[in-house]
């Protein structure tokens, strides 16, 4: 059985990646943060035996490890990690004359930084197997079509990811390692629901904000994340609906 | 009357070299050495001390040369905390400390300091923003295993000033960004800079069909066009 390790899996399109890996027959550790959310303790009723939470919060180095160490105990080797865990900070939003540089450093720590996290703390475990990183990125961070008139947190945020992964991929696609850089599209999410509470809301203020439901996105990755490519010497962003985005 | 130009980051090779020229051109020279920076600036140059990491002290800093000088024709950002490379790679334990030090100098540095000026921009003529950055912020062309602190730094900048062009190409804003090519050396680090920032490339012979002015572009030393 292979297995999987998957950061930010408490709701949206982490939640249904899960799924995803779940009905294929993999076993999955699914990356808990929210731990008040009620999604991935209910789902484990029903995968008791191919399901286990582990509480990851990719901001912090120690936490990433003592993960690690867990699914360590638990399995002699990972064979795909998927960082999906993301911080969305503030955006300017068109104050652009006052803008609160302070809160760019938390989508920075959590998109960038806790993707070199997950990977350094889980490489000693992925010296066999499939060796298959995993990264949902974003069009967000993509330069050369960046589209958007505001400065945003959220968007350098993605683009240092990408520039970490180019560094990454220098390193490890020679070593066997294959990448997999993932974009979205636009995707709806849920709010933030807390146990006890009625099932969570796609809406904002009204209105179904976004393109894709998360499962509809997940479902499109799954197999992107699963298939082996010919050309695997390539870091190459790809969508969705299977389109190649430039840097 | 000689045009404006505020430079910021005066104290480094670049720096020094980006001085020098400015004032070959004869443009009146505003100046911030960065906190910690310790060179010696000519005489003719009014000096202003800039924290890149402290939004209160770029806004101080402008607010010194607004009352000194009234408005700013051109602002060049150029912040670098990268001197020396980080040889870990991802196996190493990655230094995330330098890291979050390197994104908050090299990429929000430059951001806190046009942030402060846009008022005197918006006041002068030039309207042009340039910024110093690094052929290694490349996403594209970045063939480097290591460095983590240095390329994950300045390729945020590269988003934010296509950001900043996008809202204020608009409003009449030129821009301008360099790429150091740290393998030139210090003597060409900043070679062409200067040329770059002033010349108009509006109406260039060679690229009047792919004019600079209406996209934001990196070049290196050589005037070579880097890819995002």
């Amino acid at each position: 059985m292979k297995n999987v390790v998957i950061t930010g899996a408490d709701r949206n399109i982490g939640l249904e990646l899960v799924k995803q890996f779940l009905q294929r027959g993999w076993q999955v550790f699914a990356g808990r943060y929210l731990m008040e959310l009620p999604l991935l303790e209910e789902l484990k009723q029903e995968y008791p035996d191919t399901l286990t939470l582990v509480p990851l919060d990719v901001s912090k180095a120690e936490t990433v490890q003592a993960a690690a160490d867990m699914v360590a105990g638990e399995v002699d080797h990972v064979d795909m990690l998927i960082h999906n865990a993301a911080g969305f900070g503030d955006h300017t939003g068109g104050e652009r004359k006052a803008v609160d540089y302070s809160t760019f450093s938390t989508p920075y720590n959590i998109n960038c930084l806790g993707a070199m996290r997950l990977v350094h703390s889980f490489l000693p475990l992925m010296q066999t197997g499939m060796k298959r990183l995993c990264f949902v990125s974003s069009e967000a961070g993509v330069v050369s079509v960046a589209h958007r008139t505001e400065v945003s947190s959220y968007c350098m945020s993605k683009t240092a990811l990408n520039m970490a992964l180019r560094l990454m991929f220098n390193q490890l696609q020679p070593m066997g390692y294959t990448f997999r850089l993932y974009h979205p599209g636009w995707v709806r999410s849920a709010k933030v629901t807390h146990a006890g509470e009625e099932a969570p809301s796609f809406e904002v203020n009204g209105e179904l904000i976004g393109k894709f439901w998360p499962w509809e996105t997940a479902a499109s990755a799954a197999p992107q994340f699963i298939e082996d490519r010919e050309w695997e010497d390539r870091l190459v962003l790809i969508d969705n609906e299977g389109a190649a985005w430039p840097f | 009357m000689n045009k404006v130009v505020m430079i910021a980051g005066a104290g480094d090779a670049v720096g020094i070299r980006l001085v020098k020229d400015f004032l070959k051109k004869e443009y009146t020279v505003a100046a911030a050495l960065l906190e910690g920076q310790d060179a010696q600036l000519p005489e003719e140059v009014y000096s202003v001390v800039i924290n890149p990491l402290c939004q209160q002290s770029a806004t101080d800093a402008a607010k010194a040369v607004e009352d000194k000088f009234g408005a700013v024709d051109l602002l060049v950002v150029n912040m670098d905390n990268c001197t020396e490379r980080d040889e870990k790679t991802i196996l190493d334990e990655p230094d995330y400390d330098a890291m979050k030090l390197a994104y908050e100098y090299n990429s929000l540095g430059p951001l806190r300091t046009i942030e402060a000026f846009l008022p005197l921009l918006e006041k002068g003529g030039g309207k042009r923003i340039c910024a110093v950055t690094s052929v290694d912020s490349s996403n594209n062309m970045t063939r480097d295993m290591r460095d983590f602190p240095g390329h994950v730094s300045k390729a945020p900048l590269n988003m934010a000033m296509n950001q900043l062009f996008n809202g204020l190409r608009p409003e009449g804003y030129t821009f301008r960004m360099y790429g150091k090519d740290p393998t030139a050396g210090p003597d060409k680090a900043g070679e062409f800079a200067v040329e770059y920032f002033t010349r108009n490339r509006s109406n260039e012979p060679e690229s009047y069909k792919h004019s600079d002015e209406n996209r934001l572009v990196l070049r290196d030393w050589m005037g070579i066009e880097i890819p995002w």
